[in-house]
């Protein structure tokens, strides 16, 4: 999951000296901005945005920052949409769920980091093919509509003028979630023109024109990516984003889909600029379904309940495992996070990281081995404390974090998980001889001896130290996520101990393992940490200090609260500002 | 072998009867039932002319992957480099033995971390791996590029069993630039022949209303990507360097529309098109069954390489889970290769290395069924490349098990490639230096691929 050097994650910057929610707004509207333009302010009319401090030019709006930090919004690469926000964006610009997600292939989730990471993706041929499949059966599906599409009468006065003007207007500004631009309407106008005589028959027909304008907008880089301009910040490198640009990515940001009409008329009235009137849009949008919806797949990327759906074991040395446990494995995990962020959840990360609480259907209930519901729904169950500690004992993660077959490194995936995931700490890959060094092992081997044995080889102990007793702690689970109190014949030992942290010391078992994550402000830094490379869709750099601490202290100020953290990054450099080009 | 019971090829049989142009009712039906939603224009295709004259055939590559490396005792031969008897493993090869040639001695010296990831990433691209994704184009994809030229498509990727699991990847169109084959066998099909295949035409042409027809709907689609394109081009002009690069991928992919669509009109796929080329018939959906998978994949692909559909077909294949019972093998491949050097479980390795080699001969009959427009067949055009993400030994990156076959091949210099040999390079031998051999055998001017370890082709091969 982390790829950063642990500098990073090590919680030792001062809190900030500033409420984040008491936003401290420093700056104003600057004249003759009531319409932010096009392309996010950047047109030639548009008056500059001002610098501090020189008279006659208003200051740019500044979210809170700590002591000691400047505005550095870090790298802004093109975001490419994810195939679930293509979806989304889809079914919020249609009024509907679409069905073209087989057109379009998965995203790769690459080795470390989340699925949306912009480094990590570009688009194949196979994705470019699909976007053009997609676009042609969405904009047929459209036209076949076309009162809904378009209000207007091709055969009145003003006739075809006056109904692009329309169409470009108010579908235009919602796929392309901004005003569109002189050239951009003369290049979709041609497409009209051209697509309105390249019919079958040779009979040029209006919809067929409308079709092709909406197929050219569903394919160009205004709707697949999160194109932005910005307002160059004189100097600096840096741009402040348009009113329009701020809407798209807090609808991406907590929706993971496309502006809503109240975004884009506050987008329209330029009420986006001041970090107060983001947060205050913030606020509203978490109270959405898509909320949660958004929330679900980070937690489930963090996790690796979104492997779920094609998770494989090996069925001969694992015989309880069953294909059709995939699905409920995921939505146990995910009524879990919708649990943990209730009112009774309280949003905690301590709750995410021990509640003894989990949701089972019937063959669920049958797989653990829990009497409880009778049916398919899934209901609330209490867990043995002793047993269970949150997040950490769903089957689901302990599934995904378990050798495919019935072997002996679960621990290392479990116990690279919590250095990785949960204290951002980078674990190293192995040099390129490790096998060579790894330790015989017998069919009576067991995973705690084979990796003591590991340990005490120079080669493997000094990553693996910093691993294996971490893992040790998930030993009860088997690698499906059953509880099992031997392994191999020889009962489990699940002592371990944690360093290089807060809260060091031996623990036994998950349990202890939890509540000392739990206790640790460094988790709750690293789980900041990972919002800021979800929410940003790329790993944090040196410059993001300040972003990444904002997060940081939103979450311990809250006591941990989650919902807070998931707010905060609307009040970031990194959110609220872009780097132009490649500079700085 | 298992015998191939669905029919395919019929081999060296040219077609007589009128042909039909493929018609947009019957791919929908054939689907196996889930109907194939297809674009209108590709189901319009018209027919052509091919295979008139004697010509120069293209070149094809075929590359099969099997995974965890193989026992070596059972794989490498015995003997000198004409005179040799092949592993056990490859006993179902013997028949073909004049057609192969078997590389020894060659380790993955790429490196960024674990035995898979490296494994996978750095198999096809002599590259490093950073976060499962190779630092550098495969050999496919280069070849591709340059030898899929006037095709539909560039070239295919599919895999068996793989599904989603793109954690590692093996196939990249550039650094960092994962290409994902396709699991499904309906969906490389709907890939590979939503558009139909080029038909052979005995009588009259096709019918001037179609053409028009086809004409303009190819111009509309053409107008649209155009207008796509010019907003591209815009964008492209205000952002910094490494956004370019990811624009430019994507513009690489509309071109590869327009390109489809090029060869689609001008008949320039067909040139290459065998005459027994034809639609195969459509996959049943939802094919759970991997040696029936393993099958339907090497016939769509093969077939995609006789329809000249594309020059260059991959096939993954991910044994690590499954359970060859039919083999008597229980517990999948992954877990038994970790205890790779004790009797019990080579043997059961050995077992399942044989039934790929089985799918392997397969594959070389069904190249030897369809005849090219020189008078050989599509085996004599084409390389392939028979190659393992893992080495020998338990999870090993040393002494890969690299096959190459072909039959009366060409090199682009005008001599024949010779085959039936056993050619053993000295221990630690980058094999970067059989991708950069393959690449020069395809046509490639290729002095070095990958990461550096090479030193440039394998001495007698390209």
């Amino acid at each position: 999951m982390s790829s950063s050097a642990p500098s990073t994650c090590a919680g030792s910057r001062p809190l900030l000296a500033v409420a984040l929610l008491a936003a401290a707004c420093t700056g104003s509207i600057p004249p003759g901005l009531s319409d932010p333009g096009a392309a996010g302010g950047s047109s030639p009319t548009t008056p500059g945005r001002g610098t501090p401090g020189v008279p006659g030019v208003a200051p740019i709006p500044e979210p809170p920052r700590a002591a000691g930090c400047k505005l550095d919004p870090g790298p802004s690469p093109l975001r490419l949409l994810t195939r679930t926000e293509y979806l989304n964006t889809v079914r919020d610009l249609f009024g509907g769920p679409r069905d073209v997600g087989g057109d379009l292939p998965e995203d790769g989730r690459p080795a470390r980091g989340f699925a949306n990471d912009a480094n990590a993706r570009s688009a194949s041929d196979i994705m470019v093919a699909g976007y053009m499949k997609a676009a042609e059966k969405l904009a047929a599906a459209a036209v076949g509509d076309m009162g809904k599409l378009l209000a207007c009468d091709p055969a009145a006065s003003g006739g075809e003028a006056a109904c692009l003007d329309e169409l470009f207007d108010s579908f235009g500004t919602r796929a392309w979630r901004r005003p569109l631009t002189a050239a951009e309407r003369q290049n979709l106008t041609r497409a009209f023109q051209e697509g309105k005589t390249g019919t079958a028959s040779g009979t040029p027909s209006f919809a067929s024109g409308v079709e092709a304008v909406v197929t050219v907008m569903l394919i160009a880089p205004q709707f697949l990516y999160r194109t932005e301009q910005g307002t160059p910040i004189a100097g600096s490198g840096f741009a402040q984003l348009g009113s329009y640009e701020v809407a798209s990515r807090l609808s991406y940001l907590l929706w993971g889909s496309m502006p809503d009409s109240d975004l884009l008329s506050a987008a329209r009235a330029n009420k986006l600029q001041k970090p107060e009137e983001v947060l205050l849009q913030a606020r509203r949008m978490v109270d959405d379904a898509r909320f949660l919806a958004t929330v679900t797949d980070f937690s489930n990327q963090f996790l690796g309940l979104d492997q779920m759906d094609t998770l494989d074991k090996d069925q001969m040395t694992l015989p309880a495992w069953k294909p059709e446990l995939r699905d409920p494995l995921r939505i146990e995990g995910e009524k879990f996070l919708e649990y943990v962020l209730s009112k009774e959840g309280g949003g905690k990360l301590s709750t995410f990281l021990t509640a003894p609480v989990t949701f089972v259907n019937k063959p669920l209930a049958a797989y653990y081995g829990l009497s409880g519901p009778g049916g398919d729904a899934f209901e609330k169950v209490a867990l043995d404390p002793e047993r269970a500690s949150g997040a950490l004992t769903l089957g689901g993660f302990l599934a995904a974090h378990g050798t495919p077959d019935d072997g002996l490194t679960s621990l290392v995936f479990r116990g690279i998980f919590v250095r990785e995931g949960l204290l951002c700490q980078h674990v190293p890959d192995p040099p390129p001889n490790a096998l060579d060094e790894n330790p015989p092992f017998t069919p009576e081997t067991t995973s705690r001896e084979w990796s003591f044995a590991r340990m005490a080889k120079p080669v493997c102990g000094t990553c693996h130290q910093m691993i294996d007793h971490l893992g040790f702690a998930f030993e009860s689970y088997d690698p499906i996520g059953k509880w099992r109190t031997t392994e191999r014949g020889k009962p489990v030992d699940v002592s371990g101990k944690i360093d290089g942290s807060d809260v060091d010391g031996p623990f036994q078992g998950v349990v202890e393992l939890g509540k000392k994550l739990a206790g640790s402000k460094m988790v709750g830094d690293c789980v900041a940490t990972q919002w800021f490379r979800f929410a940003a869709g790329r790993s944090e750099t040196d410059r993001d200090q300040c972003s990444v601490s904002t997060l940081q202290d939103a979450l311990s100020r809250s006591g941990g609260d989650l919902r807070e953290l998931f707010v905060a990054f609307s009040q970031t450099d990194a959110f609220l500002f872009r780097s132009q080009g490649d500079a700085p | 072998m298992s015998a191939p019971t669905r029919s395919t090829a019929a081999p060296g049989a040219r077609r007589t009867s009128p042909p039909t142009p493929v018609s947009r009712r019957a791919l929908l039906r054939g689907a196996g039932g889930v109907a194939i939603a297809l674009p209108f224009l590709e189901a319009m295709t018209p027919r052509r002319a091919l295979g008139q004259e004697p010509r120069t055939e293209p070149k094809r590559l075929f590359t099969f992957l099997i995974e965890n490396g193989v026992v070596p005792s059972a794989w490498f031969p015995t003997g000198s480099e004409k005179d040799f008897k092949m592993g056990s493993i490859l006993a179902p090869m013997v028949p073909f033995q004049k057609h192969m040639i078997l590389v020894d001695g060659l380790d993955n010296k790429t490196s960024g971390g674990t035995c898979h990831a490296v494994g996978r990433a750095g198999c096809l691209t002599g590259q490093n791996n950073s976060g499962g994704r190779a630092q550098g184009i495969s050999i496919d994809q280069a070849v591709a590029n340059h030898i899929s030229t006037g095709t539909r498509l560039k070239s295919i990727e599919a895999s068996v069993f793989l599904k989603r699991n793109f954690i590692y990847s093996l196939f990249h169109s550039g650094p960092g630039q994962a290409v994902f084959p396709e699991d499904d066998p309906a969906k490389v099909f709907e890939r590979l022949f939503s558009a139909g295949v080029p038909t052979p035409v005995t009588v009259g042409n096709p019918s001037p209303t179609v053409n028009e027809e086809f004409g303009r709907l190819r111009q509309r689609k053409k107008s649209i990507l155009d207008r796509a394109m010019e907003e591209y081009t815009r964008l492209q002009g205000t952002v910094g360097a490494s956004d370019k690069m990811r624009l430019d991928r994507h513009m690489n992919g509309i071109r590869e529309i327009e390109r489809g669509l090029q060869a689609l009109g001008a008949g320039g796929s067909a040139l290459g098109a065998s005459a027994s080329c034809k639609l195969p018939e459509a996959p049943p959906a939802g094919t759970s069954d991997f040696q029936m998978h393993t099958k339907l994949h090497s016939e769509l692909l093969s077939m995609a390489l006789a329809c000249d559909i594309t020059r260059v077909g991959s096939l993954q294949t991910r044994a690590s889970l499954t359970s060859f019972t039919w083999l008597g093998v229980n517990g999948g491949q992954h877990a038994i290769s970790h205890q790779q050097g004790s009797a019990g479980p080579d043997a059961q390795l050995n077992k399942i290395a044989t039934w790929f080699c089985e799918q392997v001969v397969y594959i070389v009959k069904l190249l030897q069924s369809f005849p090219t427009g020189d008078g050989k067949t599509l085996f004599d055009n084409t390389l392939l490349f028979w190659a393992n993400d893992l080495g020998t030994g338990p999870h090993s990156r040393k002494r890969y098990p690299f096959a190459l076959a072909t039959g009366d091949f060409t090199l682009p210099d005008g001599k024949p490639l010779q085959t039936g040999r056993y050619l053993k390079y000295p221990g630690g031998t980058a094999h970067n230096d059989l991708l950069c051999s393959i690449g020069r055998i395809m046509g490639l001017p290729l002095e070095k691929f990958g990461n550096g370890q090479g030193k440039g082709p394998l001495p007698g091969l390209g």
